[in-house]
């Protein structure tokens, strides 16, 4: 293996085939949504992001942004389960949908991520909400990595693009 | 009854932790969304319990929580929670005086347990038994 | 003894030398002195002599020598040579020998001259000269003699001196010595009882150092007595004292050994696995076996963590570092939260293993595990068939879409090359194709049909790595080849048929229509029919085959009866062979014979229920272990009959005569009147049940009667054919026309 895909197996098998696992599990158990499948891990040149995506930076020894994105029906069949019982009050629903789309990106990838390089903690950023419907488009040294899951309601996709620095918050890419 | 402060900087976690407490009976003192507002509010209020989130903008849990620590001489009762499943920020946090730690996703057992364990009147997991309805099936 | 003389003899020996040699030194010393004082005196004297001569005899010897008196110079000469040291006297005129007295001397002499002279009127004349030889001779023979006989003296004194002294000393020390030594070499520890007693008069006011020693021998062994009695008393002691503790030891340890055998055999048959360490990490020696199922064997003194992680050395520090956290911390709560971060279910060997951390008071982890493999495939199970569940109730309840979908499948893997269009490039055409896939994998994914999403999934992939390869057309032709369309359902619809049954899929070629509309059809034809004589015939089979629509044939509706029974059966752990319907296939029953029917579950439960009796029973009665159900149907002339019986143990005359008394359908008179079909036929009274026990499947009485109602409703009759322990036949007759 080349050091390229040397990385991409590391990124793959230690950081994100926990995540992935998290994701169904997550949906499946605290959701019961059962996600039907789930698509392998592509590097894709370009990604066209959904419109509710939600995103986490790491730091620590390993640098990444992860987002994960909602289909609009998917995303609302949580805030259904999520706040099943409780009342919302006079809450702003779309700002509880906001906020609950980056709670749950929050819990998985908080729970999900370990650090597979040495045994320092790995810090994740509180999750930001990237409103507008965005273009990654692979550059030079940039890894991605790409995976849908299909649920009932809709999709979720899962981008990892690392290493952080090439990236701004909106997900610009920083011109070199 | 306890006093409970909470401090997350997610609606949805603040809507439902104060779901779980009312559900348990126990009162919200007020919500703060990250460490210098829970700093304020704790000396203000003096609350009984506070659920303290570690990853939040501005200063985080942690260090909201060793603050509050020195204010209070180590008497704060204080539950972390956190997504993040790395046992080091937590380790901290309990070594710093944090009496008991959640990771999300929060349920009210989760809750009810921690509570609990600082405060024993309120525990009870360990009188779970089987209803009438459970007898039937296992047995089948 | 001997010894005691030999070394007696040293020590004497040493007094006498020491004696012995100061003695004769002084001794000598003296004797020199003496002698030597003696020589000179007589040297003195000797010396004298001449003197004396010369002062005394001169002058008359010079007169006698004047005199011519050679007899007198002769006797005087005679006396004077009796003088001291004087050996020769020689008187000498003119140098020439006159007279001479003694031995002249040739060595070893002292001469001397005198002058003889005689004073003669008053002048002197020298008449010659005396010649006086001194010898010293006599007085060194004189010495030597003294010498010698002091010598000898000596010898003797000394050689008597020795013995006596010897002797005292023998008496006075030596023996009292001897004897203590004796005494005390013979100090035996037990034999202390002699006291050491000399040999010799013990004056109390005259004690001597002997004496003393002796004493102070005595008073030791005195001592010495009453110490070692007393530490015989103390070991005597001791010894009681150790018997008493070595007993209880021993009892001790065997009760302990007991307790820990009976400990060590719970924990061994507990099934779990419990160990303890130290700060170091190293298994104590005592742990349960189950241990060694899950980490191997001889776990004693082997690390932990290695066990655990299997060289994970980040794993490792963590675990180390968070153990000894939690060991230092004083805080119980804040304790049991650390524990609480260490893993709780690892992955050892192949095996699922939940763990448990406890720190013990003696500072000192314990880890108890459990084996939860076979809990987690279970769960793993469960999961899997949930899923499948989840299938099933979505095909069925969506089945319109189920059998939609399954059949657009199958057309378009028979079509699937008609989608490689041969004007469009290849890349249009994969296109086309993914987006085909990708609505399918859609479809197929409410329907929960897991499998043929995974491989749809699979497929879409390679078309996409297709696009980006950017062959040809004949290579997409042979890319779709490859993947084996139509068999792609297959894992799905196994588990569907297995399930549902192989009927359920091809049942799609039938469609569902709304009966109302049936009915209207019906009722248009036979108007129709009616009004048209000429196709009389046509009209007929017209009719029958929409009445073939709406009815469906006996057989079928009874048809689910035979595996109701066999569940039945299966649940109330009896057995019956399986059977089938037996009557005319193609037979048509009106709609309105479809509740009595249904009604006759309740004869097929009792059956089961009532009649057939347990393996056991049957055995008892030696029938057939399995029970027969039968049920079959005749159609003649005008009567539908269906029977339905078993070889069970048949009804209960007795108890259906006591019931029927105690339900007050019939008084006991009339009830002896009756015949016993009369009574048999009571069952079908509501709320009528012999069954004390009301089970969930029978019992409440109100099967049978319903049954009745129903047979009513269509004029029919029932027969019940009932035999004790032979069987119960029931045999229904419905009056039916002919169509």
């Amino acid at each position: 293996m080349n050091d390229e895909s040397k990385v991409i197996h590391t990124y793959t098998k230690d950081i994100l085939h926990p995540i992935i696992k998290r994701v169904k599990t997550y949906l499946e158990e605290e959701m019961n949504i059962d996600v039907f499948n789930t698509s392998d891990i592509t590097c894709p040149k370009n990604i066209h992001l959904k419109k509710n995506t939600v995103m986490i930076g790491t730091s620590g020894s390993i640098k990444l942004i992860i987002t994960l994105g909602f289909d609009e029906v998917l995303l609302n069949k949580l805030v259904e389960v999520f706040m099943e019982g409780e009342d919302i009050g006079d809450c702003d629903i779309e700002e509880v949908t906001n906020s609950i789309a980056c709670e749950v990106t929050n819990t998985i990838i908080g729970n999900a991520i370990d650090n597979p390089v040495d045994s320092s903690d790995i810090y994740i950023t509180p999750p930001v909400l990237i409103y507008e419907a965005k273009t990654l488009n692979k550059y030079k040294d940039s890894k991605f990595a790409f995976v849908t899951f299909i649920t009932k309601y809709g999709e979720i996709e899962l981008t990892a693009v690392g290493p952080k620095e090439q990236f701004e918050n909106e997900l610009e890419f920083k011109d070199q | 009854m306890l006093n409970v402060l909470v401090v997350d900087d997610s609606l949805a976690i603040r809507i439902k932790m104060k779901g779980f407490l009312k559900k348990l009976g126990h009162d919200i003192v007020r919500e703060a969304k990250e460490g210098k507002e829970a700093i304020q509010l704790y000396k203000e209020y003096a609350p009984d319990l506070i659920t303290m989130d570690i990853s939040m903008p501005g200063m985080n849990g942690v260090d909201a929580l060793k603050e509050i620590m020195e204010i209070s001489n180590r008497e704060a009762n204080v539950i972390m929670i956190t997504a993040n499943g790395q046992d080091g920020i937590v380790k901290d946090a309990l070594k710093l005086g944090a009496k008991g730690y959640i990771l999300k996703p929060i349920s009210k057992e989760k809750l009810q347990d921690s509570i609990g364990q600082i405060f024993p009147e309120y525990f009870c997991s360990d009188n779970v038994l089987l209803d009438d309805n459970d007898l039937d099936d296992i047995f089948v | 003894m001997e010894l005691g003389n030999i070394s007696s003899k040293r020590l004497t020996l040493k007094l006498i030398i020491y004696i012995f040699t100061f003695s004769v030194f002084f001794t000598l010393l003296q004797s020199g002195i003496d002698l030597k004082q003696e020589y000179d005196n007589k040297i003195k004297e000797i010396n004298n002599s001449v003197k004396i001569i010369e002062d005394n005899y001169l002058l008359k010897l010079s007169l006698t020598f004047w005199s011519m008196d050679n007899t007198a110079l002769q006797l005087e000469l005679n006396s004077l040579i009796k003088l001291p040291g004087v050996a020769y006297l020689e008187v000498l005129e003119e140098e020439k020998s006159y007279i001479t007295i003694g031995e002249r001397l040739t060595h070893d002499f002292k001469e001397k001259y005198l002058n003889l002279n005689y004073n003669h009127m008053n002048s002197v004349v020298n008449m010659g000269k005396l010649y006086i030889q001194l010898s010293y001779t006599k007085v060194e023979e004189d010495i030597i003699a003294d010498i010698i006989s002091i010598i000898i003296k000596e010898f003797i004194k000394y050689f008597a001196l020795t013995l006596i002294l010897l002797f005292v000393v023998h008496q006075l020390i030596m023996r009292h010595l001897i004897h203590m030594a004796e005494f005390v070499r013979g100090f035996q520890v037990r034999n202390l009882n002699d006291p050491l007693i000399l040999d010799k008069k013990l004056n109390k006011k005259k004690l001597d150092v002997i004496d003393d020693v002796s004493m102070a021998i005595n008073q030791m062994r005195n001592k010495l007595l009453v110490f070692i009695n007393q530490k015989e008393e103390v070991q005597k002691e001791l010894k009681e004292l150790n018997q008493t503790l070595e007993q209880k030891v021993k009892k001790r340890t065997t009760d302990l050994t007991l307790k820990t055998n009976r400990i060590t055999d719970l924990l061994n048959n507990a099934a779990q696995g419990f160990l303890s360490f130290e700060k170091d990490f190293l298994v104590d020696d005592e742990y349960s076996v189950e241990c060694e199922n899950l980490l191997g064997k001889d776990l004693k003194g082997k690390d932990i963590t290695n066990l655990l992680f299997d060289g994970k050395s980040d794993k490792i520090d963590f675990f180390k570092e968070t153990m000894i956290d939690a060991l230092n911390e004083e805080n119980t709560l804040t304790s049991s939260l650390i524990l609480s971060l260490l893993p709780s279910e690892l992955i050892i060997n192949k095996r699922a293993v939940s763990i448990d951390y406890k720190i013990l008071s003696n500072n000192k982890f314990m880890m108890i595990l459990t084996n939860i493999t076979d809990k987690k495939k279970l769960q793993i199970k469960i999961k899997r068939e949930q899923l499948i569940l989840k299938m099933i109730v979505s095909i069925v309840s969506d089945s319109v879409q189920f059998y939609e979908t399954k059949q657009n499948f199958e057309e378009f893997c028979q079509d699937s090359l008609l989608y490689i269009n041969s004007k469009n490039t290849s890349a249009v055409n994969a296109n086309t194709i993914h987006a085909l896939f990708h609505t399918f994998k859609g479809l197929f994914a409410q329907l929960y049909m897991r499998d043929t999403v995974k491989r749809l999934h699979d497929f879409e992939s390679k078309i996409t790595d297709f696009i980006e390869s950017k062959k040809d057309n004949n290579d997409l032709k042979n890319l779709i080849d490859s993947f084996d369309l139509i068999n792609s359902m297959n894992e799905d619809l196994k588990i569907v048929a297995q399930t549902l049954g192989e009927k359920f899929l091809t049942e799609h070629n039938h469609i569902k229509i709304d009966e109302a509309l049936i009915n209207k059809l019906e009722n248009k034809i036979v108007l129709f029919c009616s009004l048209d004589n000429k196709q009389n015939e046509e009209c007929k089979e017209i009719l029958n085959d929409i009445k073939k629509i709406k009815n469906k044939s006996l057989q079928y509706y009874l048809s689910i009866y035979p595996k109701l029974c066999q569940q039945l059966c299966l649940s109330l752990n009896k057995s019956i062979y399986p059977f089938e319907i037996s009557g005319e296939r193609g037979f048509f029953v009106p709609d309105n014979f479809k509740p009595f029917i249904n009604s006759l579950i309740h004869v097929f439960r009792n059956s089961c229920d009532h009649g057939i009796e347990t393996k056991e029973c049957r055995l008892a009665l030696q029938k057939d272990e399995i029970g027969t159900i039968h049920c079959d149907f005749k159609k003649t002339k005008d009567t539908l009959t269906i029977v339905i019986s078993d070889d069970g143990k048949g009804l209960d005359m007795t108890s259906l005569k006591s019931k029927i008394v105690r339900n007050s359908l019939v008084s006991q008179e009339k009830l002896n009147k009756l015949s016993t079909s009369e009574i048999q036929n009571y069952i079908f009274d509501s709320n009528f049940s012999t069954n004390e026990n009301i089970t969930h499947i029978s019992g409440r009485g109100v099967g049978l009667a319903s049954v009745k109602t129903e047979l009513d409703k269509l004029n029919g009759i029932v027969e019940v054919k009932s035999e004790v322990n032979k069987g119960t036949s029931f045999i229904f007759m419905l009056p039916m026309k002919n169509n």
